[in-house]
C-alpha cells in the first residue's frame, strides 16, 4: 500500500486513504446485505451503476485548469437522496451501502478508464466518493426536527418546497466537500498556494457549481413520478451546460494559439530568438503562481509575457540576440511603448498592454519615486531577464550565472521578492517531473 | 416597391396578425375558458424576465426561458393563459427594439401559443397533470404532445417572421425560414425537455411554482459558459488587430490598405453568393494578406519588387506564421498566394476550393487598393475606373470575371475608408 502512494504528497495521500476508508467501512458492514440489496432493486443499482461508471469516463477540464466528472458527481448525489422511485421499490438500504453501490460504480468506471489508458486520478474519485458519502450520511443518518431527509421523502411519498431547500443544501454541503479536497492535492501537485487554488475553484464559476449542486436533488425529486427516467432526463440540462464549458475551454486555446501566434511575429523578422516569448512566458507563469496570483491575473501575465517583444518590430535594425536586457534603458522603454501601442490596436488586450509598457521600469523608480508597477510587470521584467541571460539554457551553471547577474541589481533593477520567487521556481522545476497528469 | 407602400403592407400584416389572435382568442375562450390565473401570472413573469436569463448559443442562436414559460403554460393552463404568458415575452424585448418591432413580436407571440395550445389538446394533450397514473399516460399525454407543439411553434415563429421579412425587403420565405430554422433543433428540443420537467415537478412532483428556481439552477450555468464563450470568441476576432497594427509598424505606408482588402474581399465573396464561413475566411485572408512582410527587412519591403525571391516570400511566411492557429486554418491558402494566383482553378461551387478562390479574390482586391489608394514605390495612386481597365487588361481571362465581381463590389460600397 505504501509503496503505490508513496509517491503522492501528503494531501493527496489523505485523500486517497479517507477515501479507502470510506470504501472499507462500507465494504464490512454492507456486503452481507448485498445480495437482498440486488435481490429487490436490480434495476435502480444497475442504472446508478451506469451512470456513475459513465460518468467516471467523462471529464471536463475547467478553465481554471481544475477536472470535474459532472454526471458522476451528479449521480452519486442523486443516489444518496433516492427514497422513492415511481415503479421501483422504495430504496429503504442503509448508509454505508449506499456509499458501496457508489464505490462499486465509480470503480467500474475507474476500470474501464484504465483499460483504455486513460489517466486515473484517483483523487478525483475519491474525493467525489467522500462528498457523496457525506450526502449519503446527511440524508439518512442525521435526523432533522426527529426525522432523517430520506424519511421526510417516504412520508410525504412526493417533494415539497421544503424538501428541495434541504436537498440543495445537503447537496452543496457534500460538493463542496468534494472541491476543497479536490482543490487541495490541486494546489499541492502544482506546488501553488491552497488558498489561491481555493478562491479560483469557487470563485471562477458560481454558476457552474450552481448547476452542479442542483442536479442531483432534480433526479431525486423527479424519480418519485418518472422513475429511472429521471436519471438521464434530469441531467440533460446539466448535461448541456458542461457542453458550453468544453467550447469555451476550447475556444480559450485557440485564443492562447493567437497570442502565442503574435509572439512569434518578432522570431520571424530575427529580432528574437526562437522560442524566447514562450521561455518567458512560462517562467512568469511558474513566478506568478509561486507568488499566488489568481488564475485570471496568471492569464494575464502569460499573454503579456509572450508579447513583451512585440515593439521590437518597430526597430530599425534587430538588436543582438534580441536581449533587451543587454539595450539601452532608453531602448528598452522605447520598445515597451512601443510594444503597448501595438497590443492596444486589439482594444480587448488594455489590461495586457499595460502590463508590457512599464515592463521595462527599474524597481528603484518603485521604491524611490513611488511609480506604479504592477507585479505583473515586475515579474516579466526578471523571467525576461534571466530568459537573456541564460541564451534558454537550461545548464544548470548558466543558470547560476545568470541568477548572479540578476543579484547584481537586486533592489536597484528587479524587485528582490520577485528574484527570491523565481530561485524558488527554478529549484523546484530542475527536478525531473512527477507530477502525474490530472484525470 | 416604393418605401411607403411597403411601410403600409407591413402594418396591414401586423394587423392580420392581432385579428387573428383576437379571433382565436374568442374561440379558445369559448371552447376551454379561462383559468390558472395564479400559475398563468408566474409564467409571465418568467417570461419577462426571460431577457436576463437567456443568452446567445452561437451566431443567431438564442437561449431563451420565455419558451420554456409559455410551453409550460400550454400544459398548466387554457389556450388563452399561453397567449398571456407568449404576448409578455414578445414585449418584453430590449429597450432599443422599435415600437412597431414589438407590437408585431407581442402579436407573433399571443398567436402562436393560442395555435399550439390549440393544437396540444387536439393531439391528446393532457391539463390534468395530477390525474394521470403512470409514467406511460405522462409520457403519451404531456411529454409527446409538448414535444410536438414546441416544434409546430417553432416552424409557426419562423413562417410568421420570414412573411414580415419578405414584405420588408423580398426576401423569399423559404430562404429566411431556412436561415432561422438552421440551428435550431437543439434548442427547440431543450425547451421542449426542460419545459416536460417543469410541468412534471410543478405539479405531480409537489413543488408547485418553487420547481421554477430548480429548472433555472442549471440552465444559469450554461448562460455563464456561453457568455464566456461569446466573449472570448470576440476578443480573439479583435487580437487579429494586433497582426495589422504589426504591418502597418513595419511598413507604414501600407496603413489602411489590409482593412480595405479585408472589406473588398468581403464584399466580393458575397457578390459570388459564398456563405457565411467562406465569407469570413477571405475576408481574414485579405486583411492578413500582407502579414508575412514582418518577417522581412525593411529595405526589402520598401523595393517591394516582386522579381525579388526573398519579397516573393512574404505570403508563404505570413501563411507559415498562422499555421498554428486553428480557427484561421481557412485563410492560410488565400495568404500564401494571393501575390501570384496564376493558373490556379477556381469555382464558387460549396466545397470547391474556397481557398483557391480566396487567392484570386485578395489578389484582386489588393492590386486594386495598391493602385488606387497606396501610393506604390513612387507611382502615385490612379482613379479607380482607370485602375478596373487596367485589371481587365493586365489579369488572366479567367480573372476577368472577378473583375466584374469587384466593380459591382465597388457600386454597393464606399469608396475608401471602408473597413472599420
Amino acid at each position: 500500500m505504501r509503496g503505490a502512494i508513496g509517491r503522492f504528497g501528503p494531501w493527496e495521500r489523505a485523500v486517497i486513504i479517507l477515501g479507502m476508508a470510506a470504501v472499507v467501512y462500507a465494504a464490512v458492514t454492507a456486503v452481507p446485505h448485498v445480495g437482498q440489496l440486488v435481490e429487490t432493486q436490480p434495476r435502480l443499482i444497475a442504472a446508478y451503476l451506469l451512470a456513475l461508471a459513465a460518468g467516471e469516463l467523462v471529464r471536463v477540464q475547467l478553465p481554471s485548469g481544475r477536472v470535474t466528472a459532472p454526471v458522476a458527481t451528479a449521480s452519486a448525489v442523486a443516489l444518496a437522496f433516492t427514497a422513492l422511485t415511481n415503479g421501483e421499490a422504495p430504496f429503504s438500504t442503509s448508509t454505508s451501502a449506499v456509499v458501496l453501490v457508489a464505490v462499486v460504480g465509480i470503480g467500474l468506471g475507474l476500470a474501464v478508464r484504465r483499460l483504455v489508458g486513460r489517466p486515473l486520478g484517483l483523487y478525483l474519485s475519491m474525493a467525489r466518493l467522500l462528498g457523496a458519502s457525506v450526502v449519503a450520511v446527511l440524508t439518512r443518518a442525521i435526523a432533522f426536527g426527529g426525522e432523517s431527509l430520506w424519511q421526510w421523502q417516504v412520508d410525504l411519498q412526493r417533494g415539497t418546497p421544503l424538501v428541495a431547500l434541504a436537498m440543495l443544501a445537503i447537496a452543496a454541503v457534500g460538493i463542496n466537500v468534494e472541491l476543497v479536497l479536490g482543490g487541495m492535492v490541486r494546489a499541492e501537485r502544482h506546488r501553488a498556494q491552497w488558498d489561491t487554488v481555493l478562491r479560483d475553484d469557487l470563485g471562477e464559476a458560481p454558476a457552474l457549481n450552481v448547476a452542479l449542486i442542483s442536479s442531483g436533488p432534480l433526479v431525486a425529486l423527479l424519480a418519485p413520478v418518472l422513475g429511472l427516467l429521471a436519471l438521464p432526463l434530469a441531467l440533460v440540462p446539466m448535461v448541456l451546460t458542461y457542453v458550453a464549458v468544453e467550447k469555451y475551454v476550447a475556444n480559450q486555446a485557440t485564443y492562447r494559439q493567437m497570442i502565442a501566434t503574435l509572439s512569434r511575429l518578432t522570431e520571424a523578422g530575427g529580432y528574437t530568438s526562437p522560442d524566447h516569448a514562450e521561455r518567458v512566458a512560462e517562467l512568469s507563469v511558474s513566478i506568478a503562481r509561486n507568488l499566488g496570483l489568481l488564475q485570471r491575473d496568471v492569464q494575464v501575465v502569460e499573454y503579456a509575457a509572450l508579447l513583451h517583444d512585440l515593439g521590437q518590430i518597430a526597430l530599425r535594425e534587430p538588436i543582438p540576440g534580441g536581449a533587451t536586457v543587454l539595450a539601452a534603458p532608453g531602448d528598452q522603454q522605447q520598445i515597451a511603448a512601443d510594444g503597448a501601442r501595438i497590443v492596444r490596436r486589439a482594444g480587448v488586450l488594455d489590461n495586457v498592454a499595460a502590463l508590457v509598457e512599464v515592463q521595462a521600469t527599474p524597481y528603484r523608480q518603485v521604491r524611490e519615486l513611488d511609480e506604479k508597477v504592477p507585479v505583473e510587470s515586475r515579474i516579466i521584467k526578471v523571467a525576461n531577464a534571466f530568459d537573456d541571460l541564460t541564451g534558454g539554457s537550461r545548464d544548470p551553471d548558466a543558470e547560476e550565472r545568470a541568477l548572479e547577474r540578476i543579484h547584481l541589481g537586486l533592489g536597484y533593477e528587479y524587485d528582490p521578492a520577485i528574484v527570491e520567487a523565481l530561485t524558488d521556481v527554478l529549484r523546484t522545476r530542475s527536478r525531473p517531473s512527477l507530477l502525474p497528469r490530472d484525470g | 416597391m416604393p418605401r411607403r407602400s411597403r411601410d403600409a403592407a407591413i402594418n396591414a400584416y401586423i394587423l392580420g396578425v392581432w385579428v387573428a389572435v383576437g379571433v382565436l382568442g374568442v374561440i379558445a375562450w369559448r371552447l376551454v375558458g379561462l383559468g390558472a390565473f395564479g400559475t398563468v401570472a408566474l409564467l409571465a413573469a418568467l417570461a419577462t424576465a426571460s431577457s436576463w436569463v437567456g443568452f446567445h448559443i452561437e451566431r443567431g442562436v438564442q437561449f431563451s426561458a420565455g419558451h420554456i414559460a409559455v410551453l409550460a403554460a400550454i400544459a398548466m393552463a387554457p389556450p388563452l393563459g399561453a397567449a398571456v404568458v407568449g404576448l409578455f415575452m414578445g414585449l418584453a424585448a430590449d429597450r432599443r427594439v422599435p415600437v412597431r418591432n414589438r407590437v408585431f413580436n407581442g402579436g407573433m407571440w399571443a398567436l402562436v401559443p393560442i395555435i399550439a395550445a390549440l393544437g396540444y389538446g387536439l393531439i391528446g394533450g393532457s391539463h390534468h397533470l395530477d390525474e394521470i397514473d403512470g409514467l406511460s399516460g405522462l409520457i403519451f399525454h404531456v411529454g409527446a404532445p409538448l414535444l410536438l407543439v414546441d416544434i409546430l411553434q417553432t416552424v409557426l415563429n419562423a413562417y410568421l417572421l420570414a412573411g414580415v421579412i419578405r414584405l420588408s425587403n423580398d426576401t423569399p420565405v423559404l430562404t429566411v425560414m431556412r436561415g432561422l430554422l438552421l440551428g435550431s433543433g437543439v434548442t427547440t428540443m431543450g425547451y421542449g425537455l426542460i419545459a416536460f420537467l417543469l410541468v412534471v415537478l410543478w405539479q405531480p412532483g409537489g413543488l408547485g411554482p418553487s420547481s421554477v428556481i430548480l429548472i433555472l439552477m442549471p440552465l444559469l450555468g450554461a448562460r455563464w459558459a456561453y457568455r464566456q464563450y461569446g466573449e472570448e470568441r470576440a476578443a480573439r476576432e479583435r487580437t487579429l488587430r494586433v497582426l495589422v497594427a504589426a504591418v502597418e509598424t513595419k511598413a507604414p505606408h501600407l496603413a489602411g490598405h489590409s482593412d480595405r482588402v479585408a472589406a473588398l474581399s468581403a464584399r466580393m465573396a458575397e457578390g459570388l453568393g459564398l456563405g457565411p464561413v467562406d465569407v469570413r475566411d477571405i475576408e481574414v485572408a485579405g486583411m492578413l494578406h500582407d502579414l508575412g512582410q514582418v518577417a522581412l527587412p525593411r529595405p526589402v519591403i520598401r523595393a517591394g519588387d516582386l522579381n525579388d525571391p526573398l519579397f516573393r516570400s512574404y505570403g508563404r511566411r505570413g501563411a507559415n506564421l498562422l499555421r498554428g492557429v486553428s480557427f484561421l486554418a481557412g485563410s492560410l491558402d488565400g495568404i500564401a498566394h494571393h501575390a501570384e494566383p496564376g493558373a490556379r482553378p477556381w469555382s464558387t461551387e460549396p466545397g470547391h476550393g474556397a481557398g483557391q478562390l480566396a487567392s484570386h479574390i485578395v489578389h484582386v482586391a489588393d492590386t486594386y487598393d495598391l493602385l488606387t489608394e497606396v501610393a506604390d514605390h513612387g507611382a502615385p495612386p490612379i482613379p479607380p475606373q482607370e485602375a478596373l481597365a487596367r485589371l481587365r487588361l493586365e489579369l488572366p481571362a479567367a480573372d476577368a470575371e472577378l473583375v466584374d465581381v469587384l466593380s459591382r463590389a465597388l457600386a454597393r460600397t464606399p469608396p475608401s475608408g471602408a473597413g472599420e
